[in-house]
């Protein structure tokens, strides 16, 4: 063991004095590393995940660290060569790396949700065929609701409409507000919330089954007991109020602070890997060319 | 050597280097200190940068570096620690893990171009930190940073050396424009400089054109004017100097003595003058004292005599007699002049002396003979004249004989010839007196209209005698009250009527008086004599009063007389601050004019005529005459008195006015008419008053100028009231009215109660008297004028007197014993202040001192007049109407002084209104009448009036009282009481001259004096003289009355 520790080290001490890229998960012997989707600058994912998993690491025993790749395509690699002892993120979905074999232990609470094509409530477009050889505006590639899901609807109705990016949701629905576009494929949440703040009329043309995307889950290669230690952890953390404290700051990270509005914190839920089943299929069969974040 | 800025400015140094170097340094010290300013602003601007440039860059790479870090992308962090270094501020950019594993950058290599000293004065901030990247609580690693501070200590030394370069060009700059304006404006200074110096050695005309800057330029114009004054002055220096050895030559050439002293009396300048006069020689005299030089003669010395007594501070003038080397006494002028410095501080003196030895002996010789001359004049006024009264009594007493038609003819010419002569005499003798300077002016205070009309009077009968008008008029402006010589100014009228007499046929004389100037103390009167007579040619008018001229020879041959008369008029005027001039035309007559400025008298002066009444106011009254003037003159006299006059010019016209009056229910209660008028005279007109019974009331006065046998009977028949004799004074005129309107006219004259009482009652006089003579005199001149005397023989006597009982009068004798006239007086002043009730006692003083400032003592004691012993009638009589206010009782109207001096010339009409036996009097030839055995009968007789009983008496007296007198003159000698032996011979005095014995009288008034001197042995002798002369006169007396 001592012999092992001292190799650990050597090689450790080898590789930084080398300043290689190639340090390991087990970089630090005992910390587990714990990796999150490419879903903001690492940064501001730096400064959301760090202190949950602080005190996840204290609730549980277990210490974890964030382990944040450089693009989606790494992440996605990642995933599939396991080299993330814990994950949240949806890559592990995805057809290619279903061999991964992630296994789901927790979810977001509030992660559901469904995709929709929108018109404007006056569009004289009243179905998707109308859609044909039109311009209809999405968020951007790797929009699970917003593209993936509405696009996929079209390309099965053999509707061929001409693809615009607005590069996010709200500039989505901007350019259908606007008349850029007659039609947007869109988060329906978000679209709600936008309609209601904008006040725009809309109308929808097609609505998405509801699909959860994100899931807390953990390589095979880690010890039961450990997971569970974790599960325990992340599921009763918005219960402690030292831990709800936690999650009202990271969540306050993402949102800018409104006043008289606290923002909506983070609230883990278990979950089992059943729930994921439609998103597995619908990547299995999509016709759209999927691009993960 | 040392160098400092203050030795550099004190030193030789040109003003361009001064000024170069001053400003220099000025300027360098500025810049310096701007440099110094300006580098400290941009040194902390740096070190400011500095630091910031930490910060923000700290600032920038915490963010920069978090990203890569949270990765793990240590290729991204190497590239961003590389691209961090590169910036040129940058020394090093480091990032360390939390293992340890630093990555680092060095920034770009920057030389440093400062030298060390320069960058260890900039104290530059830390330069170097380092600070932990921490995302989400998670430390990632540390990143350090150290910066490059050379870019910024280059930046510095750039801007100095660039700073220190333009400060460096701007000094070089500044200083070389400085230096070329400097060279411009000095080069016309050293021209300026060189002519300075050629003009101090002695090339006055040197002149420099003005060049350069305008201080130079005033500078340069400075230097021109003051080479020209320079030069003007040396020209009137040498001017001076040349005047001034003129002067010297002039003072040492002089042929007086021309000497000088200092303060201390040390002769300083000595002239040839001086050496020729005194002896002395100008080495020997100069620097020597003036006193010892002894040059005055000791006994002529004068205290401020030059050298007596230092210099003294006036100028001086005078003569004496210089001492000579030799002790020859040489007589001088000298005149010393103090001489002062510009300061006023005396400085010596200046003495210049003439030898006038040579003037002094002519002057001597000149005077010798002046005096020579005029004891010549004197003996011979007295030689001639005692044979004239000889000629001229003997040929009168002549014509007083039986004589035979032819002898009286004779002697009536022998006697008018000698008159004639006398009067030539008399003329020449003033003239001579005149000419002699022994003119003097005796000023009395007098009425002009009452003299001038006395004066007339005594011409009128000449120009009576010739038919001719004599009229005169005085102008109502012309004061009254003057102060002058009137014997003089009657002299002078005399003379200029005499004259228009002399030269008219027919026609009138006539004097007008008018003013030229009128102020509060002095009136210049304008007085003009107008005849009808033959004329002056203008150029005979300016010789006629010269001396000894006459129009022409021929009129001397016509009419007589010296040609002295006007010489005498004109002397006279000028003396009198006068002027004399004629307008005259041949053949039409003359008008003389003189003019005399006279001071007015302060006090009114008392006259005889009476304020008119006031009966006379708003009278209406008519005059006629048919001469312009006497109209002009009544109408002048009538107007003042207030009466309504009309006057016309003849006797028609007056006829007429009666007429016209009549039928206005006017009368003229009083017609005033000339004698003779053409046509009508006055006699014919008063005929047809007295026949017409309408003007029965009027009361008729005729004035005539002559007085023609039949005359006063005609008067008389045709009822005439009163006639009058022109020319009349105004109070004559009054006198005569107010008698012609007689007991008719009321009697409510202002006369005061003695006036009235002593026309109408006899007075009662005090007379105080201790001389027994002078006693009966008095006494029985007042009897005469039939006055009761009451006599008292001394102060004490007549006080007590007066105590007793009233009188009108008194009459007071100065020197009396027991009591005088002037302590008498004040005694009964007194008594009088004292009883108020008491009626004021007139005093008249009576006195033999004939001394001027007697009066003014007599009127100081309170007495009222003044009387001269020995007392004459009239003049008594006079007084007396003076004192009394009394008008027709007035012996004579004459003052005393001008009767005295006037002597033969104004006489004549004096004494006709006199009723007293004075008259004989007049007609004695005055003159020195040879006292015949002591005494002269004539002289006493004329004292008493004429009257032989009286002087008889006082003869008698005399006889009993003089021996009496002797004894106590006697005994008061052996005893020595001098106020005894003074009274006594006094007294005797008084009584010789009283009988004329002149020659004891002069004896006894020596006598007097030496007694009053207290000179007793003198007087011993004296006394026996005086025995000796009257125990002659007593036995000439003695024989006399028995004669």
């Amino acid at each position: 063991m001592r012999k092992w520790v001292g190799a650990v080290s050597t090689v450790t001490l080898l590789l930084l004095a080398l300043g290689t890229e190639t340090w390991p998960q087990q970089n630090q012997g005992h910390a587990l590393s714990f990796g999150v989707i490419i879903w903001r600058s690492p940064i501001l994912t730096a400064q959301f995940w760090n202190p949950i998993l602080r005190y996840v690491s204290e609730k549980s025993g277990v210490l974890l660290q964030l382990k944040v790749a450089q693009t989606g395509p790494e992440h996605t690699a990642m995933v599939r060569r396991g080299e993330y002892h814990f994950l949240y993120s949806n890559h592990n979905f995805i057809k290619e790396n279903e061999e991964s074999g992630y296994r789901v232990f927790g979810r977001s609470k509030d992660d559901v949700g469904t995709g929709e094509i929108v018109v404007l409530k006056d569009s004289p477009i009243k179905s998707l065929t109308e859609l044909q050889g039109q311009e209809v505006v999405f968020p951007h590639t790797a929009a699970f609701y917003g593209y993936h899901l509405p696009m996929d609807a079209l390309l099965r109705k053999g509707i061929q409409v001409k693809v615009a990016f607005a590069g996010n949701q709200e500039g989505a629905m901007g350019q259908l507000k606007a008349g850029r576009a007659v039609a947007a494929g869109v988060n329906a949440a978000v679209m709600q919330a936008f309609a209601q703040r904008e006040n725009v009329a809309y109308r929808t043309l097609w609505s998405s089954d509801k699909y959860v995307t994100l899931a807390l889950s953990a390589h095979p290669n880690v010890p039961a007991d450990t997971v569970k230690a974790v599960r325990e952890a992340f599921l009763k953390m918005s219960d402690d109020p030292e831990g709800a404290k936690v999650l009202l700051a990271s969540a306050a990270v993402l949102e800018p602070p409104r006043p008289g509005k606290d923002p909506r914190p983070l609230r883990f839920v278990a979950s089992k890997d059943s729930e994921f089943d439609n998103i597995r299929k619908f990547y299995r069969t999509t016709l759209v060319k999927v691009e993960l974040q | 050597m040392t160098f400092t800025l203050a030795g550099l400015m004190r030193g030789n140094v040109s003003l361009t280097a001064r000024l170069v170097l001053a400003s220099g340094l000025a300027l360098i010290g500025c810049g310096a200190a701007l440099l110094y300013v300006i580098l400290r602003g941009e040194i902390a601007d740096q070190r400011a940068t500095l630091s910031e440039q930490l910060r923000e860059e700290m600032i920038f790479a915490l963010p920069a570096m978090s990203g890569p870090a949270v990765v793990g992308d240590y290729s991204v962090i190497e590239q961003m620690v590389e691209a961090r270094a590169r910036q040129p501020i940058i020394a090093r950019f480091a990032w360390t893990d939390n293992s340890g594993h630093p990555v680092a950058a060095l920034g770009p290599e920057i030389r440093l171009e400062a030298p060390r000293w320069f960058v260890e004065r900039l104290h530059l901030p830390a330069l170097e930190d380092a600070k932990p990247v921490i995302v989400g609580g998670e430390k990632y690693g540390t990143v350090s940073l150290r910066l490059n501070p050379a870019p910024s200590v280059n930046k510095l030394w750039r801007g100095f050396w660039e700073k220190l370069g333009i400060l460096l060009l701007g000094t070089v700059v500044s200083l070389a424009v400085t230096l070329g304006v400097l060279r411009s404006g000095v080069q016309p200074l050293r021209v300026l400089a060189a002519s300075a110096r050629r003009f101090g050695q002695g090339d006055y005309a040197v002149r420099i054109s003005a060049e350069g800057p305008p201080e130079t330029a005033q500078c340069i114009q400075a230097f021109n004017s003051m080479a020209e004054n320079i030069e003007s002055l040396l020209a009137s220096l040498r001017r001076s100097e040349e005047k001034n050895r003129l002067l010297a030559l002039q003072v040492e050439q002089s042929s007086d003595a021309i000497f000088s002293q200092d303060q201390r009396g040390i002769v300083t300048t000595w002239n040839r003058g001086a050496a020729r006069l005194y002896g002395f020689s100008a080495i020997e005299a100069i620097g020597r004292p003036l006193r010892e030089l002894d040059l005055w003669d000791g006994r002529s010395a004068r205290a401020d005599a030059p050298g007596a007594a230092g210099t003294a501070a006036l100028p001086a003038s005078y003569e004496t007699c210089a001492k000579t080397r030799t002790g020859q006494l040489v007589e001088v002028s000298v005149v010393s002049t103090p001489f002062r410095d510009e300061g006023g501080r005396p400085m010596g003196e200046l003495t210049i002396v003439r030898d006038i030895s040579t003037l002094k002996q002519k002057e001597a010789a000149a005077e010798a003979a002046n005096r020579a001359k005029s004891e010549f004049l004197a003996t011979m006024s007295h030689e001639i004249r005692t044979p004239m009264n000889g000629v001229i009594g003997m040929t009168a007493l002549l014509l007083d004989t039986q004589l035979t038609r032819e002898q009286r003819d004779y002697a009536e010419t022998v006697h008018r010839s000698g008159e004639a002569l006398l009067a030539i005499i008399n003329d020449i003798l003033d003239f001579s007196k005149i000419e002699a300077g022994r003119l003097e002016l005796e000023p009395v205070p007098f009425a002009l209209r009452e003299t001038l009309a006395e004066t007339i009077k005594t011409l009128a009968s000449l120009a009576h005698a010739k038919s001719l008008e004599l009229a005169y008029e005085i102008r109502p402006d012309v004061p009254d009250d003057l102060v002058g010589d009137t014997g003089r100014i009657g002299q002078i009228l005399v003379n200029l009527v005499g004259n228009a007499i002399k030269f008219t046929e027919q026609g009138e004389v006539a004097v007008r008086v008018d003013t030229e100037t009128v102020t509060t103390d002095t009136v210049t009167l304008r007085v003009a004599v107008q005849d009808t007579g033959i004329g002056i040619a203008d150029d005979k008018s300016r010789l006629i009063f010269d001396a000894f001229a006459q129009a022409d020879a021929s009129t001397t041959r016509r009419f007589g007389g010296t040609g002295l008369g006007l010489a005498i008029c004109r002397r006279l005027v000028e003396h009198m601050g006068g002027r004399i001039w004629v307008d005259s035309q041949l053949g039409r007559g003359s008008t003389f004019h003189f003019t005399l400025t006279l001071e007015r008298a302060r006090v009114p002066v008392p006259r005889r005529v009476a304020a008119p009444p006031q009966a006379l106011q708003g009278l209406a009254v008519l005059a006629a005459d048919d001469n312009a003037t006497n109209r002009r003159l009544l109408e002048a006299i009538l107007t003042a008195w207030g009466v309504a006059a009309t006057i016309v010019p003849d006797g028609n016209a007056a006829m007429a006015e009666l007429q016209r009056a009549r039928t206005s229910g006017r009368t003229f209660r009083l017609v005033l008419l000339d004698a003779r008028m053409p046509d009508l005279d006055g006699f014919a007109v008063a005929e047809r008053i007295r026949e017409e019974p309408a003007l029965a009331g009027v009361t008729v006065m005729l004035l005539t100028s002559d007085v023609m046998s039949g005359d006063l009977a005609r008067c008389r028949t045709l009822g005439v009231a009163r006639h009058l004799i022109k020319p009349f004074t105004p109070s004559e005129l009054l006198n005569a009215v107010l008698l012609a309107l007689g007991q008719s006219a009321e009697p409510a004259t202002p006369f005061s109660p003695a006036a009235r009482d002593a026309s109408t009652k006899r007075l009662h006089i005090l007379v105080a008297e201790d001389n027994a003579v002078n006693q009966r005199v008095i006494t029985r001149l007042l009897e005469k004028m039939g006055h009761i005397p009451i006599v008292t023989f001394n102060g004490q006597e007549a006080v007590e007197a007066y105590e007793s009982r009233p009188f009108d009068v008194a009459l007071m004798d100065v020197q009396m014993p027991v009591m005088d006239g002037l302590a008498a007086t004040k005694a009964i002043r007194e008594s009088e202040a004292r009883h108020p009730g008491r009626r004021r006692l007139p005093i008249m003083a009576l006195t033999a001192y004939a001394m001027r400032g007697d009066r003014e003592r007599c009127l100081a004691a309170g007495m009222d007049d003044y009387l001269t012993k020995p007392v004459k009638p009239e003049e008594l009589a006079a007084a007396l109407s003076r004192l009394l206010g009394d008008e027709h009782g007035a012996a004579n109207p004459t003052p005393p002084v001008t009767q005295e001096r006037r002597q033969g010339r104004a006489r004549g009409v004096a004494a006709r209104v006199e009723q007293s036996a004075a008259a004989p009097a007049e007609d004695q030839p005055q003159g020195d009448a040879a006292p015949e055995a002591g005494f002269d009968l004539t002289a006493a007789l004329n004292y008493v009036g004429g009257d032989r009983t009286l002087l008889d008496e006082l003869l008698g007296i005399f006889v009993e009282d003089a021996p009496v007198r002797m004894d106590a003159i006697r005994k008061a000698v052996a005893a020595g009481e001098t106020p005894e032996l003074t009274r006594e011979a006094h007294t005797l005095k008084g009584s010789l001259k009283v009988i004329g014995a002149t020659t004891a009288s002069g004896l006894a008034q020596g006598l007097e004096a030496l007694a009053r001197e207290g000179n007793m042995s003198e007087a011993e002798k004296l006394a026996a003289a005086l025995g000796r002369e009257m125990d002659r006169l007593m036995q000439s007396l003695l024989a006399s009355r028995r004669g």
